[in-house]
């Protein structure tokens, strides 16, 4: 059987258990079957250490350029992994850095099991959260206060205008706490989030607390709503989908109340919040896929979840392990899909579909890594190593080529 | 999509445990949580917790309240025998409880208001005579009276719309002050508040009288919002309580002044900051400069924020700690506040002010078995006479 040849995406190498899957699903699951065509680069901690992290730069570049890219789970080091990888610096994140260049943000969606039932009754469809990743409490300056004294908000203008606001006069010891967003962070967010539901024909929802935060959390509906209605609304239309804002309170109501199968646009503590509580309803953090969208319409797939460091170590003990490799394969299908999507290659979407189901399909029939075992309610689980299922996969797949 | 929506749901000061049963979760009848895990209470420490035993008291909503979801999302017990005796009280009866919470609530906010208003141990009516001049001064020919500002400035910077308009706007979509004062720089607006904080806080410090000539209160009938069954009653019961105070109270001591002038019981009259001020103007009036703010809206304002920083507003975290506990919710947005005077150029000093203040009271009432959400809006004006 001739492979199936496609335009290039990135690929981006990553750490522990995770580059092990990697690799193995490159080898049994894709190449016998796809010409892969990838710009290759190692964002393995050891590799990030040795280019200083220009090469999560050039990953990150490199995206813009081809607009798809697909990414193991990488560690993000602590003052632990420095001393454990003897690294230069605590290095950022490489997924912080990437971002920071697409000015994307991120969508995870739950991957739907009929053997897994989500904790909440009523979802039926995936809920998909998209969080800004960008400022408010994560940028925050804050301080405790230790007696009385009067707490003021300043603003100096670059022309030395000055704004001033008293926040409030203590009367004893607290907190203080001073936070920021940027119009143009919160555009990009918007852009990228109603580009994300046209490509996956669902309902955008949007919420904050504006009724409370007049200045600040209004901000980002009016910008949703102006971005909206000067330069989505039609295509949304015809689209058949719609875009809808509501209160924070209400929306979470709404949401435990659902059927599922739309986008959540959250801030980004709600998003923090909201996309853990979302994905423990459905299961396992190990069945999340996560897409980085930007706002001009670049797409960076990766799985939700981290490099599954026990699993690594065990696995160096030469120890087999039962290691989800699920979200890894749905990145992959996510960035060929794209792919696919962009170049008009009707054969690598196919290819894509086929992958998910077998996946799917796989588990469906009673094989699958322990930790869904845990969670299956269907009639039979039979637990498999990693090497295992992605065995039963292949097998799966090859009876659909 | 639709399925997903819970209709007509008026989130800006919704409480979700009165909003929906559901979150009560009963033990062991009535409806079962979303999430079936959830086989024991949660409690949310903002939230009123119902203890064992009495969750069914909470199963009956009243169905023709504006509440009730159209989606047939209800949460009603079934099995229960002593819960289903209740569910089926006649109409007239719940009817009857709802009319009698919303009268102790409005009886209990009167009260409250009253109380802010009127101190008769520090104030003396003024005789017939001085009232006449000082209503003349308070208010001369060349000033338009404050409701009619409001209104023909909203007419006319607000095109295609119109105060009742205005009214039918969703309590999420903010409410501002109308402008008078297109291209109004920021500099200049806190000039006018830094002149108006200065001129204002002399009052308590240097006068020696103030008299308040009137007080108007209304309650504004297109915001009320109850249960149809009982909304005639209730609006009946608020145009008597809610009434004018037509004669003058005179504030003759130091003491009286800062008990009883804005912000009472304060020693100043204005913390106003930019933030806080829609627009400002300052008219040149020959010997006097009249002064006009419209100040932004302001959600449950505590002492010294917002609106509480140049008015007297309800302290809304005092009002919610100290409400019965058949108050299961309560908010106050202060909106279109309007602050008027007129200061001597000379001694800048405020020799009459007007104070007009819009609130919007959203409560939810909890009787045990039956619940629902009310609105009432009233407007205060108060206008004043200085002496020094």
């Amino acid at each position: 059987m001739e492979k199936i040849k496609m335009g290039k995406i990135v690929e981006m190498d990553g750490d522990e258990m995770t580059r092990i899957i990697w690799q193995m699903i490159k080898d049994e699951l894709l190449l016998p079957y796809v010409e892969l065509n990838t710009e290759y680069y190692d964002l393995g901690l050891p590799y990030r250490d040795e280019t200083n992290d220009e090469v999560s730069i050039k990953a990150g570049e490199a995206i813009k350029k081809y607009r798809v890219g697909v990414k193991c789970a990488t560690i993000t080091p602590n003052a632990q992994r420095v001393e454990e990888y003897n690294l230069k610096e605590m290095w950022k994140s490489p997924n912080a850095t990437i971002r920071a260049i697409l000015d994307g943000t991120v969508f995870r969606t739950p991957i739907l099991l009929s053997g897994v039932k989500p904790a909440v009754r009523t979802w039926e469809k995936p809920i998909t959260i998209a969080r800004h990743a960008y400022g408010d409490i994560y940028k925050a300056s804050e301080f405790r206060i230790e007696g009385p004294g009067k707490a003021e908000l300043l603003f100096t203008g670059e022309d030395g205008r000055t704004e001033k606001a008293t926040i409030y006069d203590f009367e004893c010891g607290g907190v203080l706490q001073g936070m920021y967003n940027k119009d143009s962070s919160i555009r990009s967010f918007a852009h990228s989030c109603f580009r994300y539901a046209l490509d996956t024909k669902q309902d955008l929802w949007f919420s904050t607390k504006d009724t409370i935060s007049k200045k600040y959390d209004q901000t980002f509906k009016l910008i949703f709503q102006e971005i909206f209605d000067s330069e989505y609304k039609e295509e949304f239309e015809k689209a058949g989908i719609e875009y809808f804002y509501t209160l924070i309170d209400d929306a979470v109501a709404r949401v435990i109340r659902s059927k599922g199968g739309y986008i959540w646009a959250c801030k980004n503590y709600d998003g923090d919040v909201m996309s853990d509580m979302v994905s423990t309803a459905f299961g396992s953090l190990a069945m999340m896929t996560s897409v980085l969208v930007s706002p001009d319409g670049n797409f960076e797939y990766e799985a939700a979840h981290g490099t599954v460091t026990r699993h690594y170590y065990r696995h160096l003990k030469g120890e087999e392990t039962s290691t989800n490799p699920v979200a890894t394969i749905f990145a992959w299908t996510g960035a060929l899909r794209k792919r696919g999507e962009l170049d008009g290659n009707a054969e690598l979407m196919t290819f894509a579909d086929k992958l998910e189901k077998a996946t799917l399909g796989t588990i469906e029939d009673g094989k699958m890594t322990k930790d869904l075992v845990a969670l299956w309610q269907g009639e039979r689980a039979e637990a498999l190593t990693t090497a295992e299922f992605i065995g039963a996969v292949k097998e799966k797949l090859s009876e659909m080529m | 999509m639709d399925n997903n929506r819970i209709e007509n749901r008026d989130g800006a000061v919704t409480n979700p445990v009165s909003d929906n049963s559901a979150y009560k979760m009963p033990y062991s009848q009535g409806p079962y949580p979303q999430v079936p895990e959830w086989t024991k209470n949660i409690v949310i420490s903002d939230k009123p917790w119902i203890p064992p035993g009495e969750e069914g008291n909470v199963s009956v909503r009243f169905n023709e309240s504006e509440k009730a979801e159209p989606d047939g999302l209800d949460y009603e017990a079934a099995s229960d025998e002593e819960t289903a005796d209740k569910k089926e009280w006649p109409m007239w009866m719940q009817i009857g409880v709802l009319l009698m919470i919303t009268l102790v609530a409005v009886a209990l906010l009167v009260a409250n208001i009253k109380a802010r208003t009127t101190s008769p141990e520090e104030v003396t009516t003024v005789p017939a005579a001085v009232t006449t001049v000082q209503s003349a001064t308070s208010v001369p020919a060349t000033v338009p009276s404050v409701s009619g500002a409001i209104t023909n400035n909203y007419t006319t910077e607000n095109t295609g719309s119109d105060k009742e308009d205005k009214t039918t706007e969703k309590d999420d979509e903010p409410t501002f002050a109308p402008s008078v004062s297109n291209g109004q720089s920021e500099k200049e607006k806190k000039e006018i508040i830094e002149y108006f904080n200065e001129c204002s806080n002399r009052v308590k410090a240097e006068a020696v009288k103030v008299v308040k000539n009137f007080e108007n209160r209304s309650h504004n009938e297109d915001k009320l919002k109850l249960p149809s069954a009982i909304k005639g009653v209730a609006k009946s019961v608020l145009e008597s309580k809610i009434t004018d105070l037509t004669e003058p109270v005179e504030y003759p001591t130091a003491e009286a002044i800062i008990a009883r002038y804005p912000v009472p019981g304060a020693e100043w009259s204005s913390k106003l900051t930019a933030e806080d001020v829609e627009t400002a103007t300052r008219t040149d009036k020959g010997d006097e400069y009249e002064i006009t703010l419209f100040l932004k809206t302001c959600v449950d304002p505590s002492p010294e924020t917002g609106t509480s920083r140049a008015m007297d507003c309800l302290d809304v975290p005092t009002v919610r700690d100290t409400a019965p506990p058949f108050i299961t919710a309560f908010s106050a947005e202060y909106y279109d506040c309007v602050i008027r005077c007129r200061v001597e150029k000379a001694t800048g000093r405020v020799v009459w002010s007007n104070y007009t203040a819009p609130v919007l009271l959203k409560l939810g009432l909890d009787a045990g078995f039956v619940e629902f959400d009310a609105e009432i809006g009233l407007t205060f004006e108060k206008d004043y006479t200085i002496t020094y």
